[in-house]
């Protein structure tokens, strides 16, 4: 990462070293909290040895964080803007600090599982915090993009080097270290942005946010996924799973009516009317779902199924990082012949490809005929986000706004 | 031209907040929906007395076949919804309220 800041510092040689210092916090920001929701899976098997986790809390003590950290991070945003940016990533890396301590203490599911929200919480309020310095930092124009493309890029390296830091971590010291190791890293980010960082707010945005909007959205999400969860054991038919359906649907429909006559909404209106950030969003929402599922159960079947310990499973997904790297360079060549459509389709495709050679996993299977080509072909097709997240979306909103 | 260059810059950010909230709520929903799909196929071979490894197997295949569903419904959304130009008429009057003004910086 610190390689990554310095080839750009050398191609920008007309400005102070400070601000690529700024930025490389920023991106261990980022890449902590994307690491996070990545690395817990890899320790789940041996969580689940320790704890004794039923199906359903697995995959909460992965979703908590996920659900606590999407939902609340637009709120964290607008806090960051008003009450001062450094302040909410300080408080931010504060509570992620506690409560990964908290994570590994855990005794039981139940523990684990509200560490991993308040360690969300913690992820929701660093995140758009760190975003919105980052946008202060940088002018608008090449060196602001470059500065959102490195941004963009260290979340996409963080979600596959999990893979990498976890093994060694879980089978060496224990599961508990994958949550500790946030502490030094959370501990330096702290030092770092008292010393680097200097406090900014927005004085003329009007003092509201949209409380309503966050809760009727968020246990809309809640109920949606706690239904989906617990079906298995309610049964799919049945009036528990059938009633969250429903009062998730009802939620839905009030965070809309909601967002239609607030005074600052969540989603600004301009944002949320525009086609085209939807539709690039809904991808990215579904991309997200195939990886992270992807991944969720390709580790149940390394070390499940084939009993693969999480540190030879983790090297064995090694090769995925080259995979992104690989795709990345595909889809840069691709991208300015072809257009980001095409790149778009040719990742979904790789991503289509990846499920069908994953459906056929037997359960003597081996790492390298079985699981390999699976993943290798979701590799390749996921670093289109790291390309894909920055770029159209920004130039997007430039284009909706012209024609406004 | 600055303004508008202002106002595209400040969507920059909110845009890619946005991005961070629908990959973790698509994560989550697409874990949950993956895991459940396993568990339900796995339960049902475990009490019809297949072998743990097997029902444990074939949970995950289904999983996996399932999953096509997601690039699939994104194929459809970025055919459908990012056709060009013409669907931004309908986005005119909305944009040009109050707060389109107070983020232009």
């Amino acid at each position: 990462m610190g390689r990554r800041v310095g080839d750009f510092a050398g191609m920008q040689t007309n400005i102070t070293h400070t601000p690529w210092r700024v930025l490389a916090l920023l991106c261990l920001v980022y890449f902590l909290v994307i690491l996070d929701a990545a690395i817990v899976r890899l320790a789940l098997p041996s969580i689940d040895l320790a704890l004794g986790l039923s199906p359903a809390s697995q995959t909460w003590v992965a979703n908590a964080y996920m659900l606590s950290f999407g939902t609340l991070l637009l709120l964290g945003g607008r806090l960051a803007d008003l009450l001062g940016r450094k302040r909410i990533l300080l408080v931010g890396v504060g509570v992620f600090t506690l409560a990964s301590l908290a994570c590994g203490l855990a005794s039981s599911g139940a523990m684990l599982i509200g560490a991993r929200a308040v360690q969300g919480l913690g992820a929701a309020a660093m995140t758009p915090a760190a975003l919105s310095i980052l946008m202060r930092t940088f002018p608008e124009g090449a060196e602001r993009n470059r500065a959102i493309g490195a941004w963009g890029a260290t979340g996409g390296m963080a979600a596959t080097a999990a893979w990498i830091i976890g093994g060694p971590l879980i089978d060496g010291p224990g599961w508990q270290w994958v949550f500790w190791i946030n502490i030094p890293v959370g501990l330096a980010i702290g030092a770092l942005a008292l010393g680097l960082l200097s406090e900014s707010r927005d004085a003329a945005a009007t003092r509201s946010f949209d409380v309503a909007g966050v809760v009727s959205v968020t246990a809309a999400l809640v109920a949606l996924v706690y239904a989906l969860v617990e079906a298995p054991t309610a049964g799919w038919a049945s009036t528990q799973t059938v009633a969250l359906l429903a009062l998730s649907l009802a939620l839905f429909g009030a965070f809309a009516a909601v967002e239609r006559r607030a005074t600052a909404p969540l989603v600004p209106r301009r944002i949320a009317a525009s086609r085209t950030l939807l539709a690039a969003n809904l991808g990215l929402g579904l991309t997200a779902a195939s990886i992270y599922g992807m991944a969720f159960i390709i580790s149940l079947y390394g070390q499940e199924v084939l009993g693969y310990s999480a540190l030879k499973f983790g090297v064995g997904a090694v090769v995925l990082p080259f995979g992104v790297a690989l795709g990345a360079g595909i889809g840069q060549a691709l991208v300015t012949r072809r257009g980001p459509r095409a790149v778009s389709a040719a990742g979904i495709a790789g991503l289509a490809v990846g499920f069908v050679l994953l459906a056929r996993l037997p359960v003597h299977g081996s790492y390298v005929a079985d699981l390999l080509p699976g993943s290798a072909s979701h590799s390749v097709s996921r670093s289109r986000r790291t390309r894909w997240r920055p770029w159209p979306v920004s130039r997007a909103a430039t284009r909706d706004s012209r024609r406004d | 031209m600055a303004t508008l260059a202002g106002v595209a810059s400040r969507d920059a950010g909110l845009a890619s907040g946005l991005n961070n909230t629908f990959e973790q709520v698509g994560g989550a929903i697409g874990t949950a929906l993956m895991a459940t799909i396993a568990t339900t196929r796995t339960d049902d071979l475990l009490h019809a007395g297949a072998g743990h490894l097997v029902a444990i197997d074939r949970g995950i295949q289904l999983s996996f076949a399932t999953a096509i569903a997601f690039p699939v419904l994104g194929l459809i959304v970025s055919l459908f919804l990012l056709r060009k130009p013409r669907p931004a008429r309908a986005v005119e009057p909305l944009v040009a309220t109050p707060s389109a003004t107070t983020y232009a910086e």
